[in-house]
């Protein structure tokens, strides 16, 4: 707290406006009160560097106590009481100082008590505007300390939900795919090999996923395709996967890991969900020279399909698009004829740069 | 010597394949068959009336336990299931054996053992141990699976209009029919999703989705009715929970 009112850079521009108070003050003096010049100087500097003193008092009083937790009357209270104290003192000490200063000069300190009362008038002013401007400072560093440990709480619960989702099926994924795994072993070691490379393959991939990255279409299908040609081998021709990809998509720039989730969403409430074949479609292409669309659909059983749990992943995925890009409404869910689609527009650039245009 | 008829239930052909392919060698295993769903099992179950069932729980539409609630006692069951935490602490503290996937021959053939060893006398005290431990602790159920003859009816929960109490079974009114449940109305209270059912009465919980208006009738006792014109009694209690619920 000390140390925040000793930073040089604030204590610089505290000096700096008093030196321009006792300024105009010396001015005022000099031109308008027709005073010569050493007690014009000696009048103006004992006045404001006592203020300005006091004021670095008052100014580590609102940094210790801040503006919280505190009710608004026994702020007021105190800030009276601070006020009154700050400029009786002041008044006190350098009208003190000052007869000791200019003893023989009976012509400035009858002018001293003359304009006595006009200069506690001016002190309360100080102490109003230096409050005040304490006041906004310290109360604006405050909000956005708060905000940025709001920001700092979204995000780690933004990550818990993240985490939790992956969990709920990467687990079941894993050890399912093990023993089908298992079971190739028995008459298809040459396929079990391969099944074991390709999950492998994926694993290695969501496990390094930092979640902020940038990829590629071409990178992000490719492991999407190992994902369902895994998934493909444990329920056979339960599960059939179409891909419509585009040829120039390929090097289309997107968050890493954006269309996994989505393609687990659409296995879960596909082909986990459904007793006879069932199938995912892939597409992708270019809406306009700037714009990709890439569209997953699955067929799905509204009767017996929970309604809950798509929500959570949807929205998830949404507001992640939003902080990437800066934009929001990219995805959107589309419900048709028992088919369920995600639609989402993938910009050409991510907020940060376009930010450079 | 009477061989050990089993049936084979899972959704993943290589799931299945590997069972059968460990129960080959098995000279006292007679494999009826394979089934990859709920529905399929059932028929198979009620058609051949196996000793032993090779179980999934993870399935589409009916899921393992949901089949061991509706289908005819009499097998034991040996669970199988890749990762499913709740389960498996219900299994851990009950006798029925269970298989995590990947599992090794060894742990089949001892799995297998131990079926053989309760065989003559196919008890379900712990089937029925683990069914009681797992309604305990369900909530937000989303389905209900009741059967009719060798049939299993799927019940998605939005569709039930009220549950109601008869002696020792619940009546599960449904806009699909009506079906009977042999729980406890306590475990409905408890499973149902909290935010649509509301027990109204001792005897009777319903779905505020169907209700249409509630009216005075005696001293104490108000009348909820349906949509459907169904009219149902509503105790002190319930009217208290269903004011509360309302306002």
């Amino acid at each position: 707290m000390i140390s925040r009112v000793f930073r040089s850079r604030n204590l610089i521009t505290y000096a700096t406006a008093w030196v321009v108070v006792m300024f105009v003050h010396f001015l005022l003096l000099l031109l308008i009160y027709r005073l010569n010049f050493q007690d014009a100087i000696a009048d103006s500097m004992v006045y404001n560097l006592c203020f300005a003193l006091i004021g670095i008092g008052l100014w580590m009083i609102v940094e210790f106590t801040g503006m919280a937790g505190r009710t608004i009357r026994e702020s007021w209270v105190q800030y009276v009481t601070m006020g009154v104290l700050s400029v009786f003192v002041w008044d006190q000490g350098s009208t003190g100082l000052l007869g000791l200063l200019r003893q023989e000069n009976t012509a400035y300190l009858s002018f001293l008590e003359e304009t006595r009362t006009m200069r506690i008038v001016s002190g309360a002013l100080y102490y109003l505007i230096l409050m005040a401007v304490l006041i906004i400072l310290v109360s604006r560093r405050t909000l956005v300390q708060q905000k940025q440990r709001e920001d700092l709480l979204m995000t780690q619960l933004r990550e818990a939900e993240l985490n939790m989702l992956k969990s709920q099926i990467r687990p079941h994924f894993l050890f399912n795919s093990l023993n089908s795994i298992s079971a190739l072993t028995l008459d298809d070691p040459e396929k079990a090999r391969e099944m074991v490379v390709k999950l492998s393959d994926f694993m290695r991939y969501s496990l390094t996923f930092q979640g902020e990255s940038m990829s590629t279409l071409s990178s992000e299908l490719y492991h999407i395709r190992l994902f369902l040609d895994i998934e493909k081998v444990r329920f056979g021709e339960r599960l059939l996967v179409e891909y419509d990809i585009c040829e120039t998509c390929g090097s289309w720039p997107l968050p890493s890991m954006i269309l996994q989730p989505l393609i687990e969403n659409a296995v879960k409430f596909g082909v986990y969900e459904s007793t006879g074949p069932s199938w995912i479609r892939v597409e992708a292409k270019l809406k306009s020279p700037v714009m990709m669309q890439v569209r997953i659909s699955n067929p799905f059983e509204a009767v017996t399909n929970q309604k809950r749990g798509t929500g959570t992943g949807l929205a998830n995925t949404s507001r992640r698009l939003a902080t990437v890009y800066g934009i929001p409404g990219l995805l959107s869910p589309i419900t048709e004829n028992d088919i369920f689609t995600v639609q989402i527009n993938f910009p050409q650039h991510g907020k940060d740069q376009s930010d450079h245009h | 010597m009477e061989k050990i008829k089993v049936i084979i239930i899972d959704d993943e052909p290589l799931a299945r394949k590997i069972i059968s392919g460990f129960l080959a060698g098995e000279a006292d295993i007679d494999l009826c068959g394979e089934c990859e769903n709920g529905f399929d099992a059932m028929k198979m179950i009620s058609a051949t009336q196996p000793d032993l069932l090779f179980l999934d729980i993870q399935m589409p539409k009916v899921d393992g336990f949901e089949l061991l609630e509706v289908m005819p006692p009499g097998p034991e069951v040996i669970f199988t299931t890749a990762y499913d935490q709740y389960a498996i602490r219900a299994f851990e503290n009950n006798a029925v054996d269970y298989l995590l996937k990947p599992f090794s021959r060894e742990r089949f053939l001892q799995a297998l053992e131990k079926a053989r060893q309760r065989m003559p006398a196919g008890r379900r005290e712990g089937l029925k141990a683990m069914q009681q431990q797992l309604d305990e602790s369900r909530t937000d159920l989303r389905r209900v699976v009741a059967r009719v003859g060798s049939k299993i009816h799927v019940i998605p929960v939005e569709s039930i209009c009220y549950v109601e109490a008869q002696d020792d079974y619940v009546m599960i009114h449904s806009t699909a029919g009506n079906f009977l449940k042999e729980k406890t109305m306590k475990y409905f209270e408890q499973a149902l999703p909290q935010e649509d059912f509301l027990r109204i009465h001792r005897s009777c919980i319903l779905n505020l989705q169907y209700l249409q208006s509630v009216e005075a009738y005696a001293k104490d006792t108000h009348l909820a009715i349906l949509k459907s014109g169904e009219k149902l009694k509503v105790s002190a209690e319930g009217y208290k929970r269903l004011r509360e619920r309302l306002s």
